[in-house]
């Protein structure tokens, strides 16, 4: 069962397309994190998702069905800027959210504010901006959504309470929720997500099982006594990602099968020949750096 | 969500309403002591014209000029008309009103917090809508007290009474806080731009199209334009409130009478309301 | 006992094969206890702050290689005696794995195959004096 459907997903405005042909299936219970650089078109798509902004083409469902005012029932939104009224007190926010929300925990809410050490009698304004996250969160948490669409939860807050943050969602996965969260921190999404998608430039350029893409993605290193060889048609493999040549080393980046691209590298005689694993963040850079779409051409 | 609304026009109307308040009664504590030490006879106002502009009231009359004197007033022998009270009370409604009237628009630069509530926004704006004609009901009250107020320092209030006029001018008086209210949300309800700026572009406009239109030479072209933002304008709609004889009526500066201020104030201001909604729906944050 | 379980996820190694990993080590080295209760899908993943359907992969996989069973409603335990033999095979695959790696490293190093073999007597030597040597 698909939670979250992105299909063919475009947004422009004017000239610029913020996200571009993007398609993407979150299952249920599942927690996907976003990465991509600044500008890539993460903000973009959680806005068209959430009918905060229209596409220009592409459709969106949540639960099998486009968003209504319904949808937010058991949806929480928390946008990557603070965008609370800063002239209320904390504690008026959370009487809105009680007046709004047929499922408002308070008691979840009390919790939370606890943990996060909010005063409740503080004005919005007055806080922190971490703090001012954390209100958000809170409020977000207390609503025990079935979806979570988090815009940079854990930014402006100090490790400690970006650890809580991580807690709330897994807690909220363990519970059979449904997370897509955006994150500039790779740690985030190895600990908290199952699911990884990377966007760069508006496009979906990565996206899996964090564990599968952990298994899958190597780098073959060979050290050759020369540097007379030739690694014939490797580079146009296509489990090869990307090749690096260093005088007598050769690096192959490599997804799936690793172990037939070391057989070939093997018939070309190399001195040694080692497999690396690939951190989730060797992973992202690979994906978003400039040089990642096939550089090995001419080799 | 109407908690929002209420908390933010609850702030605006603690606000205004304590200036309001702080005027009126420094006026009628100092005032009223002043009179009860000199009770001297003087020849008091015989008409009386209230207006919130500097535009002359009407074109077929002229305004009195009155120069009466506190301690003269309570011997007068003149009767006050509810419809006087009214059409001052709606002055402050007019000016709540405009304060109010960027409501939608203060939510399009939140990131969608108010969007993402399991509340159309439609039902949103017809909520905010009705918690600030709660305010605008509000401050017509306490403008009425403080009218009540202030008449009793001068030991007079026993001296009003419903005139014929009355209900018609407050139904005048608040159309044209409706109307004001309703221009504003159209105007900034599907865009970015600052609230509190149009609003004051609004007043600036409107307090200086009024008198301009009257006296202008400056060419028909630039009096068509005048005339054209004039329409628009609910205080050439809703000019003055004057006393004629036993009752009160609205002075148009375009010339209309009570009742047809009172149909297209508010007609004007639910299509205000209308266009404002359709347009806060198109908003992409 | 959740504590026994540490993970990096920060490493290239799948979490779930950490986790699988860790289990393994376990119950060879007897800190879990055959028909010991393992902690929770939930309450591992929040100890370890890490995805609560990874756990529930590596539990999985557990469960297939017989190490643990899970009854519903009662929660994961690691297989008893009558199951000695499948966890017995658990802990060779680690065993297995660990030294292939050794192995795929010497000869990264670029060592022979005689190299090797002897540098793997030797560590035999150090870590089982006095118990195997005669065999040789």
């Amino acid at each position: 069962m698909k939670t979250i459907t992105i299909e063919h997903l475009t947004k422009r405005y004017g000239e610029q397309s913020a996200v571009a042909d993007l398609s993407l299936e979150i299952d249920e219970g599942s927690v996907c994190g976003l990465l991509g650089p600044n500008g890539s078109g993460k903000t973009t798509t959680f806005k068209c998702l959430l009918g905060l902004a229209r596409p220009t083409s592409g459709t969106l469902a949540v639960h099998g069905a486009p968003v209504t005012p319904h949808t937010f029932e058991t949806l929480a939104y928390v946008p990557e800027r603070n965008t609370l009224y800063e002239w209320m007190m904390v504690f008026e926010l959370f009487n809105l959210y009680k007046r709004t929300y047929k499922k408002y925990d308070a008691a979840r809410a009390a919790e939370l504010a606890a943990l996060f050490k909010l005063d409740s009698r503080k004005r919005i304004e007055r806080l922190s901006k971490g703090q001012q996250t954390a209100v958000a969160l809170t409020l977000a948490f207390a609503t025990r959504p079935d979806v979570l669409v988090l815009d940079e939860p854990a930014s402006g807050l100090d490790p400690i309470f970006q650890r809580v943050v991580l807690d709330l969602i897994i807690d909220a996965a363990a519970g059979g929720a449904t997370v897509l969260f955006s994150s500039h921190q790779i740690g985030q999404v190895e600990r908290a997500a199952d699911r990884v998608a990377i966007m760069k430039d508006g496009r979906l350029v990565l996206d899996g099982n964090v564990d599968t893409l952990k298994g899958e993605e190597k780098i073959v290193e060979a050290v050759f006594d020369g540097d007379a060889f030739a690694p014939n048609g490797l580079a146009t493999d296509p489990r090869v990602r990307r090749i690096e040549r260093n005088g007598r080393i050769l690096r192959a980046y490599v997804r799936n099968d690793s172990a037939d691209v070391v057989r070939r590298l093997e018939a070309l005689g190399p001195k040694a020949i080692s497999v690396y694993d690939l951190s989730l963040e060797d992973i992202f850079l690979g994906a978003v750096s400039d040089t990642a779409a096939r550089n090995g051409e001419g080799i | 969500m109407s908690l929002v609304e209420f908390l933010r026009a609850r702030r605006s109307f603690y606000i205004f309403g304590s200036i309001l308040t702080a005027i009126v009664l420094s006026i009628s504590i100092s005032l009223g002591a002043a009179m009860r030490q000199h009770a001297q006879d003087t020849a008091g106002p015989a008409h009386v014209t209230i207006t919130i502009s500097g535009a002359p009231g009407s074109s077929h009359s002229t305004p009195a000029h009155h120069h009466w004197h506190p301690e003269s007033f309570r011997d007068l022998n003149f009767k006050i008309p509810l419809g006087l009270l009214f059409g001052i009370a709606a002055y402050a409604t007019i000016i709540l009103a405009t304060i109010l009237g960027t409501s939608l628009n203060s939510e399009n630069g939140r990131g969608g917090f108010a969007f993402t509530k399991p509340i159309s926004r439609e039902r949103l704006a017809l909520t905010y809508f009705a918690v600030d004609a709660a305010a605008g009901v509000a401050i017509f009250a306490l403008a009425l007290i403080l009218c009540a107020i202030a008449l009793a320092a001068f030991g007079v209030l026993d001296r009003v009474f419903l005139d014929s006029g009355a209900i018609a001018v407050a139904a005048a008086g608040t159309g044209a806080a409706l109307m004001w209210y309703g221009l504003l949300q159209a105007l900034t309800s599907w865009n970015r731009l600052k609230g509190g700026l149009i609003t004051g572009i609004t007043w600036a406009t409107f307090l200086i199209v009024l008198p301009l239109y009257e006296v202008t030479q400056l060419g028909p072209i630039f009096h068509t334009m005048l005339a054209g933002i004039n329409y628009l304008n609910p205080l050439a709609y809703y000019t003055a409130c004057s006393l004629d004889g036993q009752t009160v009526a609205v002075l148009s500066q375009l010339g209309f009478g009570t009742g047809q201020v009172i149909a297209f104030t508010w007609t004007l201001g639910i299509a205000g309301l209308a266009i404002a909604t359709y347009g806060w729906k198109q908003v992409e944050v | 006992m959740s504590a026994v379980f540490t993970v990096d996820p920060g490493s290239g190694v799948p979490l779930y094969l950490q986790l699988i990993e860790q289990v393994k080590r376990a119950v060879a080295l007897g800190t879990l206890g055959a028909g010991e209760q393992l902690p929770t899908v939930k309450a591992l993943a929040l100890d370890l702050t890490v995805n609560p359907n990874t756990v529930a992969r590596a539990y999985r996989e557990l469960e297939r290689d017989k190490v643990i069973e899970t009854s519903p409603g009662r929660g994961s335990f690691v297989r008893s005696e009558d199951g000695a033999a499948d966890v017995r095979h658990a802990i060779e695959d680690v065993g297995a794995s660990v030294l292939a790696n050794a192995v795929r490293e010497a000869r990264s190093l670029g060592l022979e195959r005689d190299t090797v073999r002897t540098l793997f007597e030797r560590a035999l030597e150090r870590w089982f004096a006095g118990s195997g040597p005669e065999d040789k």
